[in-house]
């Protein structure tokens, strides 16, 4: 039984990789501004078949609180269905995109905070705000060594593919089953990139997100002080027919403990994450339920509010 | 086991961690009863390996989630106190 399953479960990542191989070769056949405007389609489709609606709208609810009403809500919505339908299909074309000169697509600003940082190492810590893959092409354009450390999908012949994609920029990745002594190693001589955002599996730390007691990562923060290097914000977000990519020195106030100065300059980088999505609440990534941990929360609830 | 031994791994355990003496029983998990980061676990592996002058495999760290699995690992290497 068990062995049919896995047989089965293999099945289905083989036919997964073999559909998104075949949609990687067809976006490289079609006009990039096509391949975007299939990406918007999606987003809306999925947003017309209300694939998550409850989970985003309850998340913006949740965030906003009384700020934007019903009707505003749902715009939002839709347009980060949108916007998060493009930014996939764009994952598909980035390497072919990356090809085309930086300036000429891309706004840098505190790119000299990054290249005048005083160790070698760093920690560069981004949100799923934006288009956050374009870091793995961005970063080794501007000469610096970098190390993304990515979530593993259960289907391993996805991850592999799309490992190689980003391995072609010139980023190394290292996923979640990795050895992590290497990559606390790596920080202390190079950048490592993380998207800490989510809601860590293991050993949480509560910081407050949007006004909400919310579970956080401690590793990009132990990381950074432990091997005594800077901790850096980045973003990317869709700016008009380009994009921005924001990098800031995460700055707070070092505590007696250990402990306690994890806490702070978690919530420091949040607190920046956050003023950037109050900015540009479209352009993060709602559909996951970033409070089922939070006393307060109950998304069980959902129904009754939409 | 050498006692010796003990206090100085619960010292070192204790001080690196940033937990009570109280709070760190033999068999208490660093992960599921301490909410301690596997970075974390990272950094006491080099202060173990620097102190006594051993090294930790990559693989044998996945097994070291309290104070009992450490002093099982250092008595099993005949690894002594430090005077």
């Amino acid at each position: 039984m068990r062995i049919s399953k896995s047989v089965s479960l293999q099945t289905q990542f083989r036919i997964e990789q073999a559909l998104f191989k075949g949609l990687f070769f067809f976006c490289r056949s079609i006009p990039a501004s096509w391949v975007l405007g299939v990406g918007k389609g999606i987003g809306t489709l999925a947003w017309k078949l209300k694939a998550r609606r409850k989970v985003v709208l309850k998340n913006l609810s949740l965030a906003f609180k009384e700020k934007y009403g019903k009707k505003e809500t749902a715009e939002i919505a839709l347009k980060c269905y949108q916007h998060f339908g493009r930014e996939m299909m764009r994952v598909l074309i980035l390497d072919q995109e990356a090809k085309k000169p930086m300036e000429s697509w891309i706004d840098i600003e505190g790119l000299d905070l990054l290249q005048n940082r005083e160790q070698k190492g760093g920690i560069l810590v981004g949100g799923h705000i934006g288009c956050w893959e374009i870091a793995n092409f961005v970063l080794p354009k501007l000469g610096e060594e970098v190390t993304v450390f990515t979530g593993t999908h259960a289907n391993k012949l996805a991850d592999k593919w799309l490992n190689e994609i980003r391995s072609k920029a010139g980023t190394i990745t290292a996923g979640a089953g990795d050895d992590r002594t290497e990559l606390f190693a790596t920080a202390k001589k190079s950048l490592v990139a993380i998207v800490g955002d989510q809601s860590p599996p293991k050993a949480p730390i509560m910081i407050s997100f949007f006004d909400r007691p919310t579970d956080a990562a401690q590793g990009p923060a132990l990381l950074s002080l432990l091997n005594k290097v800077d901790f850096f914000y980045f973003s990317c977000l869709k700016n008009g027919d380009r994009m921005k990519v924001r990098i800031q020195k995460v700055e707070f106030e070092k505590a007696e403990t250990r402990k306690e100065s994890v806490k702070r300059l978690t919530q420091a980088y949040f607190a920046v994450l956050e003023g950037e999505i109050r900015k540009h609440p479209e352009q993060y990534f709602w559909m996951h339920k970033r409070w089922k941990h939070s006393p307060d929360v109950n998304y069980g609830e959902m129904d009754a509010l939409f | 086991m050498d006692d010796r031994l003990y206090q100085q791994a619960k010292q070192l355990i204790c001080e690196t961690l940033e937990v009570g003496a109280e709070e760190l029983q033999d068999a208490t998990h660093f992960v599921d009863d301490l909410g301690i980061d596997s970075i974390l676990i990272i950094e006491l592996k080099t202060l173990f390996e620097e102190k006594y002058d051993i090294a930790i495999d990559k693989e044998d760290l996945k097994d070291l989630n309290s104070l009992n699995d450490i002093m099982t690992y250092l008595t099993e290497r005949n690894v002594p106190a430090l005077v």
